[in-house]
């Protein structure tokens, strides 16, 4: 027996090349199959009927999205009228998360049963199926997102499946729910969802390009090889905020501008559909992950601050001149920030000396000055804004709304989120369970009824009806 | 570029990789397949990399390590091995058996180094690890196969290759 190790590697190599290997036919084929599996859940529904008594286990997959509902004891099913309820196969949900265009629900889930993923169409008025359960068959992955623009239904998942972390894209057409196309762009990109393109960025590659919702295929692509992107942030403007839901603030901006911020700490404003260049400034470099662009701002906090505060946020116009300027400062640490009105941005920092309490500081970038700052009494750090009143909601639990002026006009533990632009749904404070409409504008308490005794996944809304998954199905409710 | 071509420049290094981490025929074959499956739902970005090659020896590396998937492909194996597969030799039986007691990192810096003919400084940039550290791993991984292999005091290290 040869005793060097490159005689004994080369005896291995001889036999590897003498492996009979299937060819790039084979290849193609396998990874064809692999995406797209059309099924009907009758089959996995015969599989879940053995498995009953169980409940759901839902994780958050999303720190920003809204909590699933809660579940007090309340068992009594009569109350908030149903519209219908569509089965999903399994009572055993992973996850599941909602989305709604006005018309239909597309729900997206993973089943505790056999780890598959699946993704279906509701149709709001009549809570019938509009199209059957589809399954999405990659591996090692987990759901973060579906959300809905004019022609593609997208389910966005983080993958291990390639080399190295990435984010699957998955498109649906919304009204037959066929598979349109797949994509995957590493973990570390910037996507941007607008109504005209999906955008995407990548430092590696120094590119941005736009991406076509219908087909996936590239429509336009601007090389950014000298001064990488950084990262790509949608435009959110007062239109999108009216269009909050239960799952929270919509990702697809209906703006058509996006800002691509360089390793140098370029600005440039681009058109989503076209990728045309209509602005350039700059901003000092940093503070990249929590940049915000609203309502034709750019706000950014000087990284330089990081270590103890103070915190210097920055807007910088984006509409014309590129003009930057701080327009204030908060103190201690700096957590997020967020558009909430007009002119303004909302900031939440965490305080010394544990940093668990967090305070919400409002700003006029239009004034440049502090308009008002509010302790929290739940140490929220998400923020969603509608209609200049800003939600502040913990990550433990306990949600807070603030008027326009800073007064605190909302407190509750257990509260679902926002219905609507104008409406939060909340379980009632009369210790009930039930739950109710509570209308931000004139503050009025509509009791609707017993909630569902099972755990839900995360829902979607309109102003009338509520689309929830659970143990039942994807089942609507007409909330008003 | 044109993924069949791709594949079939690559292919056959690839495989010789694969079976290098895993030493299992079946497995390595399986491997690769899934690994230009993987390539071929990512196409139109990955022909564009710079090392589309290295992006798929990253996907073997990682499925080989995954235990789950490993169980997997054993029990599917049977029915998927494309051809008949000579028998190896006693000491490529003696070699497989012994890289399976490497760590996984000395496991593939071998493979590397002595199936595909990658140098140090080419092997620490696709793993993204220092020269020194490879080395390291080279070194202990020789050590760890030659007490292996019962063969401590004969192996040699090949250090012609070390470049």
């Amino acid at each position: 027996m040869p005793a060097d190790l490159d005689d004994l590697f080369d005896a291995l190599g001889r036999n590897a090349d003498a492996l009979p290997l299937a060819g790039a036919t084979d290849a193609r084929r396998r990874g064809r199959q692999r995406t797209w599996t059309q099924a009907g859940v009758a089959a996995a529904a015969a599989v879940v009927l053995v498995v009953t008594g169980i409940g759901v286990a839902l994780r958050d997959p999303h720190p920003r999205a809204s909590r699933p509902a809660s579940t007090p004891s309340a068992s009594t099913p009569a109350g908030i009228p149903v519209v219908g309820t569509v089965k999903l196969g399994t009572d055993r949900l992973a996850t599941a998360l909602t989305a709604q265009d006005g018309r239909r629900a597309y729900t997206t889930w993973v089943s505790q049963d056999d780890n598959t993923q699946w993704v279906l169409g509701a149709d709001l008025a009549t809570g019938a199926e509009a199209w059957p359960a589809r399954r999405i068959d990659d591996k090692d992955r987990v759901i973060e997102q579906i959300l809905v623009v004019p022609s593609a239904v997208l389910v966005v998942t983080l993958t291990h499946s390639g080399a190295l972390p990435e984010r699957a894209l998955y498109a649906f057409d919304p009204a037959g729910g066929a598979p349109l196309w797949q994509d995957y762009v590493p973990a570390g990109d910037s996507v941007v969802f607008t109504d005209q393109m999906l955008v995407r960025s990548s430092r590696s590659e120094g590119l941005v390009e736009g991406l076509d919702w219908r087909t996936g295929a590239q429509r336009w692509r601007i090389l950014l090889e000298d001064d990488r992107p950084a990262r790509t942030i949608g435009m959110r403007v007062a239109a999108d905020e009216e269009r909050i839901d239960r799952a929270g603030p919509r990702p697809d901006l209906t703006d058509g501008r996006v800002v691509v911020v360089t390793v140098a700490g370029q600005v440039q404003v681009r058109e989503a559909g076209t990728g045309q260049l209509t602005l350039t400034t700059s901003v000092p470099v940093g503070s990249g992950n929590t940049m915000v662009a609203y309502g034709g701002r750019l706000f950014s906090h000087d990284e330089a601050d990081d270590n103890g505060g103070p915190h210097h946020i920055r807007a910088t116009d984006l509409t014309a001149g590129g003009a930057s300027a701080v327009i204030g400062t908060v103190a201690d640490r700096f957590l997020d920030m967020d558009g909430c009105g007009p002119n303004r941005i909302c900031v939440v920092s965490a305080r010394k000396p544990n940093f668990t309490g967090t305070v919400l500081t409002a700003f006029d970038a239009a004034e440049r000055k502090m308009l008002w700052a509010s302790a929290s009494q739940y140490g929220g750090t998400r923020i969603a804004s509608a209609r200049g009143r800003t939600t502040l909601s913990a990550p433990e639990g306990g949600d807070e709304m603030f008027d326009a002026d800073g007064t605190r006009i909302f407190t509750a533990t257990l509260t679902n989120g926002w219905l609507d632009a104008g409406t939060l749904i909340i379980v009632a404070p009369d210790g009930t369970g039930r739950w109710a409409r509570w209308s931000i504008a004139d503050r009025k308490l509509t009791p609707l009824g017993p909630p569902p005794n099972e755990q839900l996944g995360f829902c979607a809304s309109t102003s009338t009806l509520l689309a929830c998954p659970g143990q039942s199905g994807l089942r609507i409710w007409r909330v008003r | 570029m044109d993924f069949d071509a791709f594949y079939r420049d690559t292919s056959r290094r690839l495989l010789r990789y694969a079976y290098g981490l895993t030493g299992d025929p079946g497995e390595a074959q399986d491997l690769v397949q899934e690994a230009y499956a993987r390539a071929w739902q990512r196409w139109r970005r990955l022909a564009d990399y710079e090392e589309p090659e290295a992006w798929l020896r990253l996907v073997v590396n990682r499925l080989a390590t995954d235990r789950w998937r490993r169980l997997g492909v054993r029990r599917s194996r049977v029915l998927e091995r494309p051809g008949p597969v000579d028998p190896p030799s006693e000491d490529v039986v003696l070699l497989v058996t012994a890289m399976r007691t490497l760590p996984a990192a000395h496991r593939r810096a071998l493979a590397l180094h002595y199936l595909l003919d990658r140098s140090v400084a080419e092997i620490a940039v696709e793993t993204g690890a220092s020269t020194g550290t490879v080395k390291s791993w080279l070194s202990r991984g020789r050590a760890g196969l030659a007490a292996a292999l019962g063969l401590a005091g004969d192996v040699k290290e090949g250090a012609d290759r070390a470049r």
